[in-house]
Protein backbone atom coordinates (compact mmCIF):
# COMPACT_ATOMS: atom_id res chain seq x y z
CA UNK A 1 0.00 0.00 0.00
CA UNK A 2 1.41 3.35 -0.92
CA UNK A 3 1.09 6.30 1.41
CA UNK A 4 -0.87 9.32 0.22
CA UNK A 5 1.29 12.04 -1.27
CA UNK A 6 1.96 14.99 1.00
CA UNK A 7 0.46 18.34 0.11
CA UNK A 8 2.51 20.70 -1.99
CA UNK A 9 3.82 24.10 -0.91
CA UNK A 10 1.04 26.61 -1.23
CA UNK A 11 0.53 30.31 -0.95
CA UNK A 12 -2.55 31.98 0.36
CA UNK A 13 -4.80 31.09 3.19
CA UNK A 14 -4.87 27.44 4.09
CA UNK A 15 -6.49 26.05 7.17
CA UNK A 16 -9.69 25.66 9.00
CA UNK A 17 -10.33 29.39 9.38
CA UNK A 18 -10.15 30.07 5.62
CA UNK A 19 -11.28 28.13 2.53
CA UNK A 20 -14.75 27.88 1.05
CA UNK A 21 -17.55 25.36 1.41
CA UNK A 22 -19.68 24.00 -1.41
CA UNK A 23 -22.67 25.78 0.10
CA UNK A 24 -20.70 29.06 0.00
CA UNK A 25 -19.90 28.43 -3.67
CA UNK A 26 -23.54 27.75 -4.39
CA UNK A 27 -24.56 31.12 -2.96
CA UNK A 28 -21.88 33.21 -4.73
CA UNK A 29 -22.74 35.69 -7.48
CA UNK A 30 -23.15 34.00 -10.88
CA UNK A 31 -19.77 34.93 -12.39
CA UNK A 32 -17.76 33.82 -9.37
CA UNK A 33 -19.79 30.63 -8.93
CA UNK A 34 -19.24 29.89 -12.62
CA UNK A 35 -15.47 30.29 -12.23
CA UNK A 36 -15.13 28.23 -9.05
CA UNK A 37 -17.42 25.44 -10.35
CA UNK A 38 -15.33 25.23 -13.50
CA UNK A 39 -12.12 25.18 -11.46
CA UNK A 40 -13.50 22.35 -9.33
CA UNK A 41 -14.16 20.33 -12.47
CA UNK A 42 -10.70 20.99 -13.84
CA UNK A 43 -8.90 20.34 -10.55
CA UNK A 44 -5.97 22.70 -11.10
CA UNK A 45 -5.72 25.48 -13.65
CA UNK A 46 -3.15 27.91 -15.01
CA UNK A 47 -3.62 31.62 -15.66
CA UNK A 48 -3.71 30.91 -19.39
CA UNK A 49 -6.50 28.35 -18.98
CA UNK A 50 -8.56 30.73 -16.84
CA UNK A 51 -8.03 33.56 -19.32
CA UNK A 52 -9.07 31.30 -22.17
CA UNK A 53 -12.12 30.06 -20.29
CA UNK A 54 -13.29 33.53 -19.30
CA UNK A 55 -12.27 35.04 -22.66
CA UNK A 56 -10.31 37.71 -20.79
CA UNK A 57 -6.77 39.07 -21.00
CA UNK A 58 -4.27 37.51 -18.60
CA UNK A 59 -3.58 40.98 -17.21
CA UNK A 60 -7.19 41.09 -16.00
CA UNK A 61 -7.30 37.50 -14.80
CA UNK A 62 -4.10 37.53 -12.68
CA UNK A 63 -5.20 40.18 -10.13
CA UNK A 64 -8.62 38.53 -9.91
CA UNK A 65 -7.07 35.15 -9.09
CA UNK A 66 -4.66 36.69 -6.60
CA UNK A 67 -7.58 38.38 -4.85
CA UNK A 68 -9.33 35.02 -4.55
CA UNK A 69 -6.12 33.60 -3.06
CA UNK A 70 -6.09 36.45 -0.54
CA UNK A 71 -9.73 35.77 0.30
CA UNK A 72 -8.91 32.11 0.98
CA UNK A 73 -11.19 30.76 -1.75
CA UNK A 74 -8.40 29.32 -3.86
CA UNK A 75 -4.76 28.42 -3.38
CA UNK A 76 -1.79 28.58 -5.66
CA UNK A 77 1.35 26.56 -6.15
CA UNK A 78 4.35 27.49 -8.19
CA UNK A 79 5.51 24.86 -10.70
CA UNK A 80 8.61 26.22 -12.42
CA UNK A 81 7.55 29.44 -14.08
CA UNK A 82 3.89 28.59 -13.85
CA UNK A 83 1.37 29.42 -11.13
CA UNK A 84 -1.38 26.82 -10.75
CA UNK A 85 -4.62 27.57 -8.95
CA UNK A 86 -7.20 25.32 -7.32
CA UNK A 87 -10.28 25.77 -5.16
CA UNK A 88 -9.58 25.50 -1.46
CA UNK A 89 -12.55 23.55 -0.15
CA UNK A 90 -13.31 23.71 3.55
CA UNK A 91 -13.17 20.76 5.89
CA UNK A 92 -16.70 19.66 6.63
CA UNK A 93 -16.23 20.33 10.31
CA UNK A 94 -13.52 20.72 12.89
CA UNK A 95 -12.22 17.64 14.64
CA UNK A 96 -12.44 18.02 18.37
CA UNK A 97 -11.76 14.56 19.72
CA UNK A 98 -9.07 11.92 19.42
CA UNK A 99 -9.15 10.18 16.06
CA UNK A 100 -9.10 6.82 17.87
CA UNK A 101 -12.20 7.42 19.98
CA UNK A 102 -14.60 5.93 17.44
CA UNK A 103 -12.78 2.59 17.36
CA UNK A 104 -14.56 1.61 20.58
CA UNK A 105 -17.66 1.07 18.44
CA UNK A 106 -15.93 -1.46 16.15
CA UNK B 1 -11.25 11.81 -21.51
CA UNK B 2 -13.00 10.19 -18.55
CA UNK B 3 -16.55 11.16 -17.68
CA UNK B 4 -17.82 11.58 -14.14
CA UNK B 5 -21.38 10.34 -13.70
CA UNK B 6 -23.15 11.18 -10.45
CA UNK B 7 -26.20 9.12 -9.62
CA UNK B 8 -28.34 11.03 -7.20
CA UNK B 9 -31.81 11.25 -5.72
CA UNK B 10 -33.35 13.84 -3.46
CA UNK B 11 -34.90 11.21 -1.22
CA UNK B 12 -33.70 7.81 -0.03
CA UNK B 13 -35.07 4.46 -1.18
CA UNK B 14 -35.31 5.33 -4.85
CA UNK B 15 -33.06 2.42 -5.89
CA UNK B 16 -30.05 4.63 -6.49
CA UNK B 17 -27.37 2.10 -5.58
CA UNK B 18 -29.05 -0.69 -7.52
CA UNK B 19 -29.39 1.59 -10.55
CA UNK B 20 -25.76 2.72 -10.26
CA UNK B 21 -24.49 -0.88 -10.09
CA UNK B 22 -26.61 -1.93 -13.05
CA UNK B 23 -25.83 1.03 -15.30
CA UNK B 24 -22.10 0.99 -14.44
CA UNK B 25 -21.93 -2.77 -15.13
CA UNK B 26 -23.70 -2.30 -18.46
CA UNK B 27 -21.27 0.46 -19.45
CA UNK B 28 -18.36 -1.83 -18.49
CA UNK B 29 -19.84 -4.61 -20.63
CA UNK B 30 -19.47 -2.27 -23.58
CA UNK B 31 -15.71 -2.50 -23.13
CA UNK B 32 -15.16 0.52 -20.87
CA UNK B 33 -13.07 0.86 -17.74
CA UNK B 34 -15.50 1.90 -15.01
CA UNK B 35 -15.25 2.62 -11.28
CA UNK B 36 -17.99 3.16 -8.73
CA UNK B 37 -17.29 5.23 -5.63
CA UNK B 38 -19.70 4.80 -2.75
CA UNK B 39 -19.82 8.30 -1.30
CA UNK B 40 -22.88 7.44 0.76
CA UNK B 41 -20.56 7.15 3.75
CA UNK B 42 -23.37 7.51 6.27
CA UNK B 43 -25.35 4.60 4.88
CA UNK B 44 -23.20 2.58 2.46
CA UNK B 45 -24.78 -0.25 0.49
CA UNK B 46 -23.66 -0.72 -3.09
CA UNK B 47 -20.87 -3.16 -2.07
CA UNK B 48 -23.58 -5.76 -1.32
CA UNK B 49 -24.43 -6.05 -5.02
CA UNK B 50 -20.82 -7.03 -5.72
CA UNK B 51 -20.73 -9.67 -2.99
CA UNK B 52 -18.90 -7.65 -0.32
CA UNK B 53 -19.53 -7.53 3.40
CA UNK B 54 -17.64 -5.90 6.27
CA UNK B 55 -15.28 -8.88 6.52
CA UNK B 56 -14.23 -8.59 2.88
CA UNK B 57 -13.69 -4.82 2.90
CA UNK B 58 -10.10 -4.36 4.06
CA UNK B 59 -9.67 -0.79 2.84
CA UNK B 60 -12.46 1.69 2.25
CA UNK B 61 -13.00 5.25 1.11
CA UNK B 62 -12.93 6.21 4.79
CA UNK B 63 -9.29 5.10 5.04
CA UNK B 64 -8.37 7.42 2.20
CA UNK B 65 -10.34 10.35 3.61
CA UNK B 66 -8.56 10.01 6.93
CA UNK B 67 -5.12 9.84 5.34
CA UNK B 68 -4.42 6.17 5.98
CA UNK B 69 -3.79 5.22 2.34
CA UNK B 70 -4.01 6.37 -1.25
CA UNK B 71 -7.49 6.17 -2.80
CA UNK B 72 -6.28 3.69 -5.45
CA UNK B 73 -5.48 1.29 -2.60
CA UNK B 74 -9.19 1.22 -1.72
CA UNK B 75 -10.26 0.19 -5.25
CA UNK B 76 -11.34 -3.44 -5.67
CA UNK B 77 -11.36 -4.98 -9.11
CA UNK B 78 -14.81 -6.60 -9.23
CA UNK B 79 -14.73 -7.38 -12.95
CA UNK B 80 -15.42 -11.04 -12.20
CA UNK B 81 -19.13 -10.10 -11.97
CA UNK B 82 -18.99 -9.52 -15.72
CA UNK B 83 -17.66 -13.00 -16.45
CA UNK B 84 -21.07 -14.61 -17.03
CA UNK B 85 -22.33 -11.93 -19.41
CA UNK B 86 -21.04 -11.08 -22.88
CA UNK B 87 -18.49 -8.30 -22.32
CA UNK B 88 -16.48 -6.48 -24.95
CA UNK B 89 -12.71 -6.60 -24.61
CA UNK B 90 -11.26 -4.12 -22.14
CA UNK B 91 -14.36 -3.96 -19.95
CA UNK B 92 -13.39 -3.56 -16.29
CA UNK B 93 -15.24 -2.53 -13.18
CA UNK B 94 -13.75 -1.32 -9.90
CA UNK B 95 -15.52 -0.61 -6.62
CA UNK B 96 -14.42 1.86 -3.97
CA UNK B 97 -16.60 0.92 -1.00
CA UNK B 98 -17.34 2.90 2.13
CA UNK B 99 -16.75 1.38 5.52
CA UNK B 100 -19.43 -0.65 7.24
CA UNK B 101 -17.84 -0.36 10.67
CA UNK B 102 -20.08 1.42 13.14
CA UNK B 103 -17.17 3.41 14.56
CA UNK B 104 -16.14 4.68 11.14
CA UNK B 105 -19.69 5.74 10.28
CA UNK B 106 -20.05 7.45 13.64
CA UNK B 107 -16.80 9.29 13.06
CA UNK B 108 -18.03 10.63 9.73
CA UNK B 109 -21.28 11.77 11.27
CA UNK B 110 -19.51 13.48 14.14
CA UNK B 111 -16.43 14.90 12.46
CA UNK B 112 -17.11 15.07 8.75
CA UNK B 113 -14.18 14.92 6.37
CA UNK B 114 -12.19 16.97 3.91
CA UNK B 115 -14.49 17.36 0.92
CA UNK B 116 -11.60 18.69 -1.17
CA UNK B 117 -9.76 15.44 -0.63
CA UNK B 118 -12.74 13.63 -2.15
CA UNK B 119 -12.40 15.70 -5.32
CA UNK B 120 -8.65 15.02 -5.49
CA UNK B 121 -9.37 11.33 -4.98
CA UNK B 122 -11.74 11.21 -7.95
CA UNK B 123 -9.06 12.66 -10.22
CA UNK B 124 -6.45 10.26 -8.84
CA UNK B 125 -8.74 7.29 -9.51
CA UNK B 126 -9.38 8.41 -13.09
CA UNK B 127 -5.65 8.64 -13.74
CA UNK B 128 -4.40 5.59 -11.85
CA UNK B 129 -7.13 3.19 -13.00
CA UNK B 130 -7.21 4.71 -16.51
CA UNK B 131 -10.95 5.07 -16.27
CA UNK B 132 -13.42 5.87 -19.01
CA UNK B 133 -16.25 6.44 -16.52
CA UNK B 134 -16.31 7.22 -12.81
CA UNK B 135 -19.72 6.65 -11.22
CA UNK B 136 -20.46 8.36 -7.92
CA UNK B 137 -23.17 6.75 -5.82
CA UNK B 138 -24.22 9.67 -3.64
CA UNK B 139 -25.98 10.14 -0.33
CA UNK B 140 -29.58 11.27 -0.93
CA UNK B 141 -30.50 14.91 -0.51
CA UNK B 142 -28.35 18.00 -0.73
CA UNK B 143 -25.29 18.57 1.43
CA UNK B 144 -21.63 19.52 1.01
CA UNK B 145 -20.63 16.23 -0.60
CA UNK B 146 -23.58 15.92 -2.94
CA UNK B 147 -23.12 19.54 -4.06
CA UNK B 148 -19.51 18.68 -4.89
CA UNK B 149 -20.52 15.53 -6.76
CA UNK B 150 -23.11 17.46 -8.73
CA UNK B 151 -20.69 20.28 -9.53
CA UNK B 152 -17.93 18.06 -10.90
CA UNK B 153 -20.25 15.78 -12.87
CA UNK B 154 -20.17 15.55 -16.62
CA UNK B 155 -23.47 13.73 -16.35
CA UNK B 156 -25.97 13.88 -13.51
CA UNK B 157 -28.46 11.03 -13.43
CA UNK B 158 -31.35 11.76 -11.10
CA UNK B 159 -33.44 8.84 -9.90
CA UNK B 160 -37.01 9.41 -8.80
CA UNK B 161 -40.11 7.40 -8.10
CA UNK B 162 -43.52 8.39 -9.40
CA UNK B 163 -44.31 10.03 -6.07
CA UNK B 164 -45.18 13.63 -5.25
CA UNK B 165 -42.42 13.98 -2.66
CA UNK B 166 -39.88 12.73 -5.18
CA UNK B 167 -41.25 15.06 -7.85
CA UNK B 168 -40.85 18.12 -5.62
CA UNK B 169 -37.39 17.11 -4.41
CA UNK B 170 -36.22 16.42 -7.94
CA UNK B 171 -37.35 19.88 -9.00
CA UNK B 172 -35.10 21.37 -6.30
CA UNK B 173 -32.15 19.21 -7.40
CA UNK B 174 -32.63 20.09 -11.07
CA UNK B 175 -32.58 23.80 -10.14
CA UNK B 176 -29.39 23.31 -8.13
CA UNK B 177 -27.72 21.38 -10.97
CA UNK B 178 -28.65 24.08 -13.48
CA UNK B 179 -27.17 26.74 -11.20
CA UNK B 180 -23.98 24.68 -10.97
CA UNK B 181 -23.93 24.33 -14.77
CA UNK B 182 -23.87 20.54 -14.98
CA UNK B 183 -23.30 19.82 -18.69
CA UNK B 184 -25.74 16.93 -19.03
CA UNK B 185 -28.69 15.85 -16.92
CA UNK B 186 -30.84 12.72 -17.24
CA UNK B 187 -33.80 11.49 -15.24
CA UNK B 188 -34.67 7.90 -14.52
CA UNK B 189 -38.04 6.98 -13.06
CA UNK B 190 -37.86 3.87 -10.92
CA UNK B 191 -40.41 1.58 -9.31
CA UNK B 192 -43.24 2.64 -11.60
CA UNK B 193 -46.36 0.49 -11.37
CA UNK B 194 -46.87 -1.45 -14.57
CA UNK B 195 -50.46 -0.20 -14.74
CA UNK B 196 -49.18 3.34 -15.44
CA UNK B 197 -49.04 4.76 -18.94
CA UNK B 198 -45.24 5.00 -19.30
CA UNK B 199 -45.34 7.15 -22.44
CA UNK B 200 -47.64 9.71 -20.81
CA UNK B 201 -45.48 9.69 -17.67
CA UNK B 202 -42.30 10.25 -19.69
CA UNK B 203 -43.87 13.11 -21.60
CA UNK B 204 -45.21 14.78 -18.47
CA UNK B 205 -41.95 14.49 -16.50
CA UNK B 206 -39.83 15.70 -19.41
CA UNK B 207 -42.08 18.68 -19.87
CA UNK B 208 -42.11 19.52 -16.16
CA UNK B 209 -38.33 19.48 -15.67
CA UNK B 210 -37.16 20.10 -19.22
CA UNK B 211 -34.74 17.19 -18.72
CA UNK B 212 -34.74 13.98 -20.82
CA UNK B 213 -36.15 10.87 -19.17
CA UNK B 214 -33.52 8.22 -19.95
CA UNK B 215 -35.70 5.35 -18.82
CA UNK B 216 -38.67 4.21 -16.78
CA UNK B 217 -38.08 1.13 -14.66
CA UNK B 218 -41.20 -0.81 -13.72
CA UNK B 219 -41.54 -2.13 -10.19
CA UNK B 220 -40.23 -5.63 -10.62
CA UNK B 221 -40.87 -8.70 -8.49
CA UNK B 222 -37.66 -10.32 -9.80
CA UNK B 223 -35.64 -7.29 -8.73
CA UNK B 224 -37.18 -7.41 -5.25
CA UNK B 225 -36.58 -11.16 -5.03
CA UNK B 226 -32.94 -10.71 -5.97
CA UNK B 227 -32.71 -8.49 -2.86
CA UNK B 228 -29.47 -6.79 -3.95
CA UNK B 229 -27.61 -10.10 -3.84
CA UNK B 230 -26.41 -9.60 -7.41
CA UNK B 231 -26.41 -7.06 -10.21
CA UNK B 232 -29.78 -7.60 -11.86
CA UNK B 233 -28.84 -6.96 -15.49
CA UNK B 234 -25.94 -9.41 -15.24
CA UNK B 235 -28.16 -12.08 -13.72
CA UNK B 236 -31.07 -11.50 -16.13
CA UNK B 237 -29.54 -9.95 -19.26
CA UNK B 238 -32.63 -10.61 -21.38
CA UNK B 239 -35.18 -9.30 -18.87
CA UNK B 240 -37.18 -6.23 -20.02
CA UNK B 241 -35.75 -4.32 -17.05
CA UNK B 242 -32.22 -5.02 -18.33
CA UNK B 243 -33.28 -3.56 -21.68
CA UNK B 244 -34.28 -0.33 -19.94
CA UNK B 245 -30.93 -0.30 -18.12
CA UNK B 246 -29.18 -0.81 -21.47
CA UNK B 247 -31.05 2.15 -22.91
CA UNK B 248 -30.09 4.37 -19.96
CA UNK B 249 -26.45 3.22 -20.26
CA UNK B 250 -26.49 4.09 -23.97
CA UNK B 251 -27.66 7.62 -23.13
CA UNK B 252 -24.92 7.94 -20.51
CA UNK B 253 -22.33 6.89 -23.11
CA UNK B 254 -23.81 9.04 -25.91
Amino acid sequence: MSEPTSDFPVQGNDGEDSSISMIDIFTLPDSLRHLLSWMLRKGEVTVQEVAQHLKQEESIVIPMLEELVEDGMIRVRQVGEERRYRVLLAHKSNRRVSKDIWSVLD
Amino acid sequence: MAKIVSVHSFRGGTGKSNSTANIASTVARHGHRVAIVDTDIQSPGIHVLFGFDDEKIERSLNDYLWGRCAISDTAYDVSQVLSHSPTQAGGKIFLIPSSLKAGEIARVLREGYDVGLLNDGFQELIENLQLDYLFIDTHPGLNEETLLSITISDILLLILRPDRQDFQGTAVTVDVARKLEVPKMLLMINKALTSYDFDAMRESVQQTYNVPVAGIMPLSEEMIQLASSEVFCLRYPDHPLSKVIESVAQQVMA
